[in-house]
């Protein structure tokens, strides 16, 4: 009787133990029973021999120390999830509107702020990103960012991008992912974040001199892209542009309308495949950038020598690009053909897609 | 052994375990410091306020000790496609430096010359298509599994993978395809950010504290250098192989052209990054190369036919970043002046990013330490218009942002 008490208690613990150190950790299911069964294995031999308590968990004891100190030299550390800011849920003078079939906010207007609040739900590094759109041709639109955590840290950063001097005069401007981070990256406690966004104009991408901004810039999403630590190395996951990829999707080299390159079908069954490298195995969710008018529905294969994920995930067709996640996948390190495959008749346009990291 | 004495053995045993994993905890923790410590010691550079006689006898010092002596190859003639084998052969072959089943990441100084229809070859704003395919073809013949040639040029822009000597139209694409038809499908020709999947971090002297560079670069075995000839303007008096790599860094990070990384001190921006990188081997392409404010014909640069100065063209070939660069310096920089009292650091020593990485142990750049295989350096100095915004000489320690933080 007593041996069976202490079995189950050293169980408990364990488990306690197990749940409670790899809380928040990218540690898949399978490899927490693992994890217990090393743990439990040795320590239930032990709880079988008669004697006090105290004795037994003096043995243990350790055991999960020395877990502890040697064990997280496998284990990814990302604890947070990627984010994307609502810019139309902003308080602002940057006004609200329709560009190239996406919701933004826009101003033509120096030193104008955009105010946005945003919950960071963990603690973690992270890239602040804008996709931003201009079609300034002499001058160049310096965007500015600066946060405010919940700990009262401000954080900066800028981006100037260049003036699009290369596209013809009834271009409509061009896209642009940017990092708005002056630093690698900014380290967010959890909380709220207070998010202000101004632009002015400069003189050239190398000059500081402020000139009068030669018309809109507008804002469609930020990204809040949590940075990869694995135990030497950082990594920052980028943007895909599927334009790479191969298949009887029609690839469009800077689509006038849309103001970008881009990739469309509209033919039941049409395929498409691009690559993808994955720095750090653990669990990611993919990211697309989708036009969809009118309902659809996409079977999307991972899959690399080993292993393979199907699904197909639906579009509720809506006039405007949207970002779309996809399930949660545990994706190996190394490289990915990414399969598209159309089903239905629908028009579905694919501006890019981003390969994050997503805490369990 | 009785019972009492086994009791005290197994106490002893376990306190024996305790104590060794507190240590073992320690010595992980204090490690962790002491890297924080040292990297950060590093980062603080205070020989700023030394005097430029110091920097060049601490820099002397440290060559004498290491007793490095460097090859650097030059190969004269008219074929730059056989001149470039040549020039890799006196260096022992390119099998001493591609090992089979290695990816192999070329980066030829591309810019995106040529955008408005001019060929940007003979204007000297990218290397000869000839040199490109037979630095290829040897990593192929040497082994390699892939070699991708590649640049980060911002969308929708395209890299010119065209190119043309004169009437002639040698297309790099077109040498790329007979090699691949000839070989197997292994040599690609790509634009970085149309194929980075996620960007690897290494450490940055600068205030950027890192830097991110493309998955493709970072995984690559082998990493190879191919310039132009160039003078440069401000802020680097020449663009060589060293300085191309700033080519592959990411305009979504840095923007374009590169500013940021410009605003934070660019010369030890070109050195962290070569630390990082540690390229393999680097080809000079002395076909057509450019004076003046260099870079391109739209800021001003002014092209130079090699064979009207030197004779005929110019390969310069080299596995020591800081001796190739240093040596192409040389060669182009006959009658610049100043030049240092010590006749052996020369004019690459005004000029930042090579002294800067040659004292932070990248190579050599003491001509006496450099050993010139093929031709006679002497015979071929030519010199070149250095750029007029008075960027030559970069004098230690007189630059504003060094980029030391």
């Amino acid at each position: 009787m007593m041996a069976y008490i202490r079995k189950s208690l050293v169980m408990r613990l364990t488990r306690v133990f197990t749940n409670l150190y790899f809380r928040g950790q990218n540690l898949r299911p399978e490899g927490r029973r693992w994890t217990m069964a090393a743990l439990v294995f040795p320590a239930c031999r032990q709880a079988g021999v008669p004697g006090q308590p105290r004795r037994l968990i003096a043995r243990v004891a350790p055991l999960f120390l020395g877990l502890f100190l040697f064990y997280p030299l496998n284990i990814n550390l990302w604890a947070q999830s990627p984010l994307v800011i609502d810019v139309t849920a902003s308080k602002s003078a940057w006004e609200k509107d329709i560009l190239t079939d996406r919701k933004v906010i826009f101003t033509n207007n120096p030193f104008e702020i955009a105010e946005i609040q945003t919950d960071i739900p963990t603690a973690g590094k992270y890239q602040l990103f804008a996709y931003a759109h201009h079609n300034w041709r002499q001058a160049t639109p310096r965007i500015y960012a600066e946060a405010v955590d919940s700990e009262g840290i401000i954080h900066k950063g800028y981006h100037k991008i260049e003036n699009i001097w290369y596209l013809s005069q009834e271009d409509k401007g061009r896209w642009f992912f940017i990092s708005l981070t002056q630093d690698p990256y900014w380290d967010l406690p959890k909380g709220k974040l207070h998010l202000k966004v101004w632009v002015v104009g400069n003189d050239s991408p190398h000059g500081n001199t402020i000139v009068p901004m030669e018309g809109r810039v507008s804002i469609e999403n930020f990204f809040l892209i949590p940075i990869i630590d694995s135990e030497t190395v950082s990594y920052l996951p980028g943007v895909i542009y599927p334009e790479t990829g191969e298949g009887n999707w029609n690839i469009i080299s800077y689509h006038p309308k849309y103001a970008t390159n881009l990739i469309e079908a509209n033919i039941n069954g049409s395929l498409f495949s691009c690559k993808a490298t994955i720095p750090v195995p653990g669990n990611y969710q993919i990211w697309f950038s989708v036009l969809s008018p009118l309902n659809n529905s996409l079977e999307i294969t991972v899959k690399n020598k080993a292993k393979k994920h199907k699904f197909n995930i639906k579009l509720n067709g809506k006039e405007e690009f949207m970002i779309i996640p996809t399930q949660t996948l545990y994706l190996d390190k190394g490289t990915h053909s990414i399969i598209l495959k159309k089903l239905g008749s629908n028009q579905i346009i694919i501006d890019f897609f981003m390969i994050l990291p997503i805490s369990e | 052994m009785d019972v009492h004495n086994k009791i005290k053995l197994r106490k002893t045993i376990k306190k024996i375990v305790n104590i060794l994993l507190v240590v073992v905890f320690m010595f992980k923790l204090s490690k962790k410091k002491a890297e924080a410590y040292i990297f950060a010691d590093k980062n603080k550079y205070d020989s700023i306020q030394v005097s430029l006689e110091k920097k060049t006898k601490i820099y002397l010092k440290s060559v004498e000790k290491k007793v490095i002596t460097s090859n650097v190859s030059i190969i004269k003639g008219d074929d730059l496609y056989d001149m470039t084998k040549k020039a890799i052969g006196l260096l022992g072959g390119m099998k001493t430096i591609v090992k089979p089943g290695d990816k192999v990441f070329i980066k030829p100084n591309y810019i995106t010359g040529g955008l408005d229809g001019h060929d940007p070859v003979t204007a000297g704003e990218i290397p000869s298509p000839e040199v490109i395919a037979a630095v290829a073809e040897e990593c192929v013949k040497a082994g390699a599994k892939e070699v991708i040639i590649g640049e980060w040029v911002e969308r929708p822009l395209k890299i010119n993978f065209g190119g043309k000597r004169g009437k002639e139209g040698a297309q790099v694409k077109d040498l790329i395809d007979s090699l691949n038809k000839k070989y197997g499908h292994k040599i690609y020709l790509i634009n970085l950010m149309e194929y980075t999947s996620y960007f690897e971090y290494i450490p940055s002297k600068t205030i950027l504290k890192y830097l991110a560079i493309p998955n493709i670069v970072a995984e690559a075995d082998v990493i190879i250098s191919i310039p132009c000839l160039k003078t440069h303007h401000r802020p680097s008096p020449v663009s060589l192989g060293m300085k191309n790599f700033m080519g592959i860094m990411p305009s979504i990070l840095y923007g374009e052209p590169r500013y940021k990384l410009h605003e934070a001190g660019v010369h030890q921006v070109i050195v962290d990054i070569n630390k990082a990188l540690k390229p393999d081997l680097i080809v000079v392409a002395g076909g057509f190369g450019m004076e003046g404010p260099g870079a391109s014909l739209f800021l001003g640069g002014r092209p130079v036919d090699v064979s009207t100065r030197a004779g005929k063209f110019l390969i310069i070939a080299g596995t020591d970043p800081v001796a190739t660069d240093a040596t192409a310096t040389r060669l182009i920089s006959k009658n610049w002046s100043p030049v240092p009292d010590n006749l052996n650091l020369g004019t690459p020593w005004y000029v930042h990013h090579i002294r800067m990485a040659s004292e932070q142990g990248l190579g050599v750049l003491d001509s006496s330490k450099i050993n010139i295989i093929g031709e006679n350096l002497e015979d071929l100095k030519m010199n070149w218009e250095k750029s007029d915004d008075g960027v030559y000489p970069e004098i230690p320690g007189y630059e504003v942002n060094e980029g030391i933080h």
